[in-house]
């Protein structure tokens, strides 16, 4: 157990090092790529500034947790962009189009890690700089009643959050096996879960139904922000990490389906 | 073959291409309509009980949005997507041995892939605003259409020859993606994308009117919204002629010299 971890460690620490001489090798580009990174996290921050400026707040949520709301949408997405977004939605439908997944197939390294990890955006870690400030300034700028547990809670729906996206975006890669361009739902599905950065409360009764319950999410900023702040539903908590335990188990059995069906389009 | 009827099988070639495609072409409008569907509910929730918001009533609001989406298909261009790719790939090359220039080529298929979406916005918007009673402000001026469509035109040309002299990048860069999705941040922040811009702090609408991207959506919907006064309109219209000059003879030369270190590695 140990040591199969260990293994894998060392493989996340390759395939880093990897990606890190890789996109360093056109300085420039990696420069615009990691100044697009920092300006995605400061146009939410001069979004959510704005809207404080005009009111104290939206209804239900005042200055302090529109920030933390925001601050924790960025670290989900921030973890799943630097770990397996891009491998799973956009990498993956590619290689299996034209036929390069053979070479995933072939390495005696489980082929679900393969696929998901090859790529470590390294860029991605400097985007943690700004993200970084963001909670610097909360912590300073904010009085927030928080305790051990609503902290631990929150770490607990954060990770929860890191595998919806992971079940997610493995589940829509995977339907590539059949679909011959399967990316473009998939990157509808990627916007749609973008609108996360906002408080779902907010939403008219239907559309908050379906971001709560139908495609949940709400647990990737909503949910874990209401559990830091201490105003989270339990029976909602135990909703979201059943959901996410469904939608894994339902990812991975079309993948292992998908592979079985794979046919090598190009050899 | 006449130059007119050159720009109509342009025309034609791509509606032909949208309609074939036509599953992709509503996938990228449904991307879009979820960010326009997001942020009037957003902008919403700040209205509270109030009936306006910087002399932006809530049907204008819902005007703007619309607007926006429309904006996206009528003023703004994607061409450096296409050309980022044929030239990285060496196909441009095939471009460059036509009887068109490849600027007037790109200019007149671009318009094409806009009318399948802008069809189907026509006909969305009317259903929504005569079916499901949606708020839309309708302008009351006899002046008003014709200044909005030379300001929609004029926004188009800014758009379409700074993304011309973007796209021009990839002859200079080896992978300019980065880059473009920098500016495609800063364009949607400065055009009015994430709310009108006079929700924004004074800085930054001052800052504003002297960038050209304002001019490419924000700018032709504050016309249409009746959201000007004449003397705003007539320097706006000035400044945006302006900057269609600038942009013009930047991409005049920057064509120019890109074309002449093209070294075709693709072919």
């Amino acid at each position: 157990m140990v040591g199969s971890l260990k293994r894998y460690a060392q493989l996340l620490y390759l395939f880093t090092k990897f990606d890190f001489y890789l996109e360093t090798a056109y300085g420039l580009n990696f420069l615009f790529a990691t100044c697009g990174k920092i300006f995605r996290v400061l146009l939410v921050m001069v979004f959510f500034k704005t809207l404080v400026l005009r009111v104290p707040g939206i209804p239900q949520w005042n200055e302090a947790q529109l920030y933390i709301l925001a601050a924790t949408f960025y670290i989900t997405d921030l973890i799943a962009s630097i770990l397996f977004h891009r491998n799973l939605l956009f990498h993956l439908p590619r290689i299996i189009r034209d036929g390069t997944f053979d070479r995933i197939l072939t390495k005696p390294i489980p082929q679900l890690f393969h696929a998901a990890f090859n790529k470590i955006d390294v860029g991605d870690f400097l985007a943690f700089v700004p993200f970084m400030y963001f909670w610097i300034y909360i912590v300073q700028h904010f009085v927030l009643s928080v305790t051990f547990g609503s902290v631990a809670l929150y770490v607990l729906l954060v990770v929860n959050a890191v595998v919806f996206i992971f079940a997610l975006v493995l589940l829509l890669g995977s339907t590539s096996f059949w679909l011959n361009r399967g990316d473009g739902f998939g990157r509808l599905v990627d916007h749609a879960t973008g609108a996360a950065r906002f408080p779902f409360d907010i939403f008219p009764e239907k559309l908050k139904f379906v971001v709560f319950y139908i495609l949940p999410v709400a647990v990737l900023a909503t949910l874990p922000t209401q559990a830091l702040l201490g105003f989270a539903q339990p029976l909602y908590i135990l909703y979201s990490v059943g959901f996410t335990l469904i939608l894994l188990a339902a990812a991975l059995v079309v993948w292992n389906r998908g592979l079985h069906a794979y046919q090598s389009a190009s050899s | 073959m006449s130059s007119r009827s050159l720009n109509w099988s342009l025309l034609k070639t791509s509606v032909k291409i949208d309609m074939h495609y036509r599953f992709r072409v509503l996938i990228w409008m449904a991307m879009s309509a979820i960010w326009v569907m997001v942020y009037p509910v957003v902008w919403l929730a700040v209205y509270g009980d109030r009936t306006e918001l910087s002399g932006f009533s809530r049907s204008d609001l819902l005007t703007y949005f619309i607007g926006i989406l429309v904006m996206e298909y009528l003023a703004q261009s994607y061409v450096d997507e296409d050309m980022h790719e044929e030239i990285r790939e060496g196909k441009i090359s095939a471009l460059l041995l036509k009887p068109v220039h490849f600027v007037r080529y790109f200019f007149f298929v671009h318009i094409g892939y806009k009318l399948l979406p802008l069809g189907v916005y026509a006909v969305l918007i009317t259903l929504g605003v005569s079916v499901l009673d949606i708020p839309f402000s309708l302008p009351t001026q006899w002046y008003t259409l014709p200044v909005f469509a030379c300001t929609v035109v004029i926004g188009h040309l800014i758009a379409y020859n700074l993304k011309m002299i973007l796209a021009c990048a990839a002859f200079w860069i080896e992978e300019a993606e980065p880059l473009r999705v920098l500016y495609w941040i800063v364009c949607n922040l400065f055009m009015g994308w994430m709310g009108p811009l006079v929700f924004f702090p004074l800085w930054f609408q001052q800052l504003s009117t002297h960038l050209p991207w304002q001019y490419t959506a924000y700018f032709p919907i504050m016309i249409f919204l009746e959201n000007v006064t004449v003397g705003a309109m007539t320097y706006g219209i000035a400044v945006s002629v302006v900057w269609l000059g600038i942009a013009v003879a930047v991409r005049h030369v920057v064509v120019r010299y890109s074309i002449r270190r093209y070294n075709a590695v693709g072919s």
